[in-house]
């Protein structure tokens, strides 16, 4: 696979602050030694440095990043660097200031907002009182000024028997196109709080056949790239190719494609491979060569060479039915689970859920 | 056709991914179009100055087999590029 020759996204965590404190995020542990955000005149001369890279996409995420007061000339930064932008927040403190603002710019793809429950008990138990209530209103005032938003539902113990209702909330009371679904993985806060928020394995079968079921029910409106309907789908490839016989798709640690196209940095400015692998420092900004640290960085290189690691080096593996399928999963997770990047994560291994009494519904795998 | 008021419009950006084919980018309409390595060479030559002639001698100088009617070739490509937003009509 040719690497293109710049990155086509940056996600920023623009802040380590937020507002809320939510049980399963996935950023706080990873903030502890981030004291003071930058200052706007770094993060605008990191735009610019963005356009020299031909950047199209930046995603502004944190903590909360409607905390930073300086937000708007933050964007019309991006902007002015031939950019569009999208904002990841819990919703909560949006206005109609920033509502018409965003609508303005004409360069915003989406706000996405977090909503777990159809109701303030089921939302509020995991992200603390009176957020549903302020994102609902959030969602309200984006739709007032008609930008763009999407709906983030994070499947945890509090809200997988529950998914229909969530997904009719959605659908019918909020009128809203799709959503995107994940489930809390075993990330930043999560890692210590994971026995009341995580799912196992019984839980999870569960929240798969919901979601299989509203995935056939909503067609192409539910969207999921991690979490139980991104794993089920996944599972059900493999079982069937398993069972026909087919040639392989997997066999490597090829579970992450992102570094190939896009690359974050942290609140302090450190340029890392993914939010999620916040501890790999690859350089600062404004002081290291974006271009180079992609073209050439060692960790981040090595990282890509991950798709020449089989999944035979693995006892676990070797004698899995599923190994000529299988991705080995996301290296984050790997790395939060078992230290090490360059092993298969064990969060989204099909062998161990099988094993563990998970399930997956017979009618999908059937050949 | 008369390219020498058209430039290359200045919100687009100009992605070069890899060998020499190029994206291009315009962040006011989210659109993305691929273009192939002459398609790119033409865009690049629109600079408010160049002819299509000059375009297409430029091209001679680095591609074989220009065919005769290239002419016609690189003017309807350009009409598309001004069709698309791509390129646009210099500001006096
Ligand atoms: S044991 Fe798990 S990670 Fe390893 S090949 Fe099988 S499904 Fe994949």
């Amino acid at each position: 696979m040719k690497l293109i020759k710049t990155p086509q996204e940056i996600e920023i965590l623009i802040t380590s602050k937020c507002n809320l404190f939510c049980k399963y995020c996935s950023n706080f542990d990873n903030f502890k030694n981030i004291e003071d955000d930058l200052s706007t005149s770094e993060w605008l001369e990191f735009f610019s440095k963005l356009s020299d890279c031909a950047v199209m996409r930046v995603t502004l995420s944190g903590g909360e990043p409607l905390l930073r007061g300086d937000l708007k000339e933050l964007i019309q930064g991006i902007i002015k660097n031939k950019m569009r932008f999208s904002i990841l927040t819990n919703g909560s403190l949006i206005t109609e200031d920033i509502a018409k603002f965003l609508a303005l710019t004409n360069r915003c793809d989406y706000v996405q907002i977090s909503i777990d429950g159809v109701n303030k008990n089921m939302h509020d138990s995991m992200r603390g009182e009176g957020s549903f209530q302020k994102a609902i209103e959030g969602i309200n005032i984006l739709k007032k000024y008609n930008v763009s938003f999407t709906i983030r539902v994070t499947v945890h113990k509090g809200n997988f028997l529950y998914l229909e209702e969530i997904a009719s909330f959605l659908f019918k009371k909020l009128n809203v196109k799709s959503f995107s679904i994940n489930s809390a993985s075993y990330l930043g806060l999560c890692k210590i709080n994971s026995n009341f928020v995580c799912l196992n394995p019984t839980e999870y079968s569960i929240a798969i056949k919901s979601l299989l079921k509203l995935d056939k029910i909503y067609p192409n409106r539910i969207k999921a790239l991690a979490g139980p309907l991104a794993d089920a789908k996944r599972w059900i490839f493999m079982h069937k190719a398993y069972l026909e016989n087919k040639a392989p798709t997997g066999g490597y640690l090829i579970g992450c494609k992102g570094i190939f196209r896009k690359l974050a940095v942290r609140a302090d400015g450190v340029i890392i491979p993914c939010v999620q692998l916040s501890h790999i420092n690859l350089g600062k900004i404004n002081k290291d060569s974006l271009k180079d640290i992609w073209n050439n960085h060692p960790k981040l290189n090595e990282m890509r060479e991950r798709k020449n690691i089989s999944l035979n080096n693995f006892s676990y593996c070797r004698d899995c039915i599923y190994i000529n399928y299988c991705t080995g999963n996301c290296p984050a997770i790997a790395y939060t689970m078992l230290g090490d990047i360059n092993k298969p994560s064990p969060e989204g291994c099909l062998k161990r859920f099988l094993e563990e009494g998970g399930n997956f519904p017979d009618e999908y795998i059937r050949c | 056709m008369n390219t020498q008021n058209l430039v290359t419009n200045p919100v687009i950006v100009l992605r070069e991914e890899f060998d020499d084919w190029v994206l291009v980018f315009n962040p006011d309409t989210n659109e993305i179009f691929s273009l192939n390595p002459v398609g790119a060479f033409i865009l690049k030559c629109l600079d408010g100055k160049t002819s299509v002639e000059e375009i297409i001698k430029r091209l001679e100088e680095t591609c074989d087999n220009i065919p005769v009617d290239a002419t016609d070739y690189v003017s309807d490509f350009i009409k598309e590029l001004l069709k698309y937003g791509l390129v646009t009509y210099k500001e006096n």
